[in-house]
């Protein structure tokens, strides 16, 4: 008879397990970024040239900028070796060089080497290789055709400036 | 008929026995408190610029920079003490590099705490506030890289947190 009692006691204790059930818990994720700090130098700036094709006060010239360049904007990353970037380039504007008027806006392509010489290259800028350093080079021309179209009211020359920024 | 008497008491002292048992067991059913529930408000996020070679930073180099502490909101009893276990350290981890981070955490009733030094330390115990509200904050105090390269380095961390 004790046996059976002690018994049906255990399952009693099972139906009401008490109020350990009131503890919680919370979960937070930690992360550190730790790099080097990533510092930019400007190796060229670009001459590029646009080839007039029409008389008119308002023209459209449209060019292939490898095949017009004297030289490309080339910018240098040096920071932490084999780490991964993402570089965002703007559109480039381009102003009279007198009177800052804006002429036209062009997209910018940007492609990432260990070079600072020879063709345009055809690397993506998505990370700093195994030496810490790499270079951007800037095209004012469309994301896939290497192509710009430009809008000018006269010939002359034109000037534009271009922010790049650099993040891990 | 007396047979059916002595098996009648024989069932009732079983009876009583079952009830004795029983209510012995079940006392700490009393304890009837609301449950715990808790938010994660805002994670940990570091940022360090490193020096090369360097391999261990503190929260007063010029190299930290601390984006957010993690912010995590319990809701319980009101004005009741909570034992409160949180880490000290926490295991990191970018592929095959790794590194370890001290942690301070501090507790407050108001809202979380604004740095490693507002609020007050959470302590073994905490009371919940007059509302219920039991908030906690944990603040990094240094990172030690075990190999001299850079990454982003992650891991978690979890609180518990229970009725005194």
């Amino acid at each position: 008879m004790k046996k059976i009692i002690l018994s049906l006691a255990l399952i009693v204790t099972v139906l009401f397990p008490g109020a350990q059930a009131q503890a919680a818990t919370a979960t937070a994720t930690v992360s550190a970024k730790v790099y080097l700090p990533i510092s930019l130098g400007v190796v060229d700036h670009g001459n590029y040239v646009f080839t007039r094709t029409s008389t008119n006060p308002t023209w459209t010239g449209s060019t292939s900028v490898d095949s017009t360049r004297t030289v490309y904007s080339k910018i240098s990353i040096t920071g932490e070796a084999n780490a991964a970037v993402t570089v965002t380039v703007p559109a480039i504007t381009w102003q009279d060089g007198s009177a800052n008027t804006i002429l036209s806006t062009t997209s910018t392509l940007a492609r990432c080497s260990t070079t600072t010489t020879g063709t345009y290259p055809s690397g993506a800028c998505t990370s700093i290789p195994a030496g810490g350093v790499t270079n951007i080079w800037l095209s004012p021309v469309g994301a896939t055709s290497h192509t710009a179209n430009v809008v000018l009211n006269n010939s002359g020359t034109y000037t534009a400036v271009a922010t790049v920024q650099v993040d891990y | 008929m007396k047979r059916l008497f002595l098996l009648m008491a024989a069932i009732s002292v079983l009876i009583t026995g079952i009830a004795s048992a029983a209510s012995t067991t079940c006392n700490p059913v009393a304890r009837y408190q609301t449950p715990i529930t808790s938010v994660t408000d805002t994670n940990l996020v570091l940022g360090v610029a490193r020096t090369a070679t360097v391999l261990n930073y503190n929260d007063i180099d010029a190299a930290w920079s601390l984006t957010s502490a993690a912010g995590i909101k319990f809701s319980g009893d009101f004005s009741t003490n909570m034992v409160i276990s949180a880490p000290t350290s926490v295991a990191l981890s970018s592929g095959t590099k790794t590194a370890t981070m001290a942690l301070v955490s501090r507790c407050d009733t108001a809202g979380y705490a604004a740095n490693k030094t507002a609020g007050t330390d959470c302590g073994a115990t905490f009371a919940t506030g007059a509302d219920g509200l039991l908030y906690l904050s944990v603040f990094p105090t240094s990172i030690l890289l075990a190999q001299d390269a850079g990454a982003t380095y992650a891991g978690s961390i979890t609180i518990t947190i229970d009725y005194q």
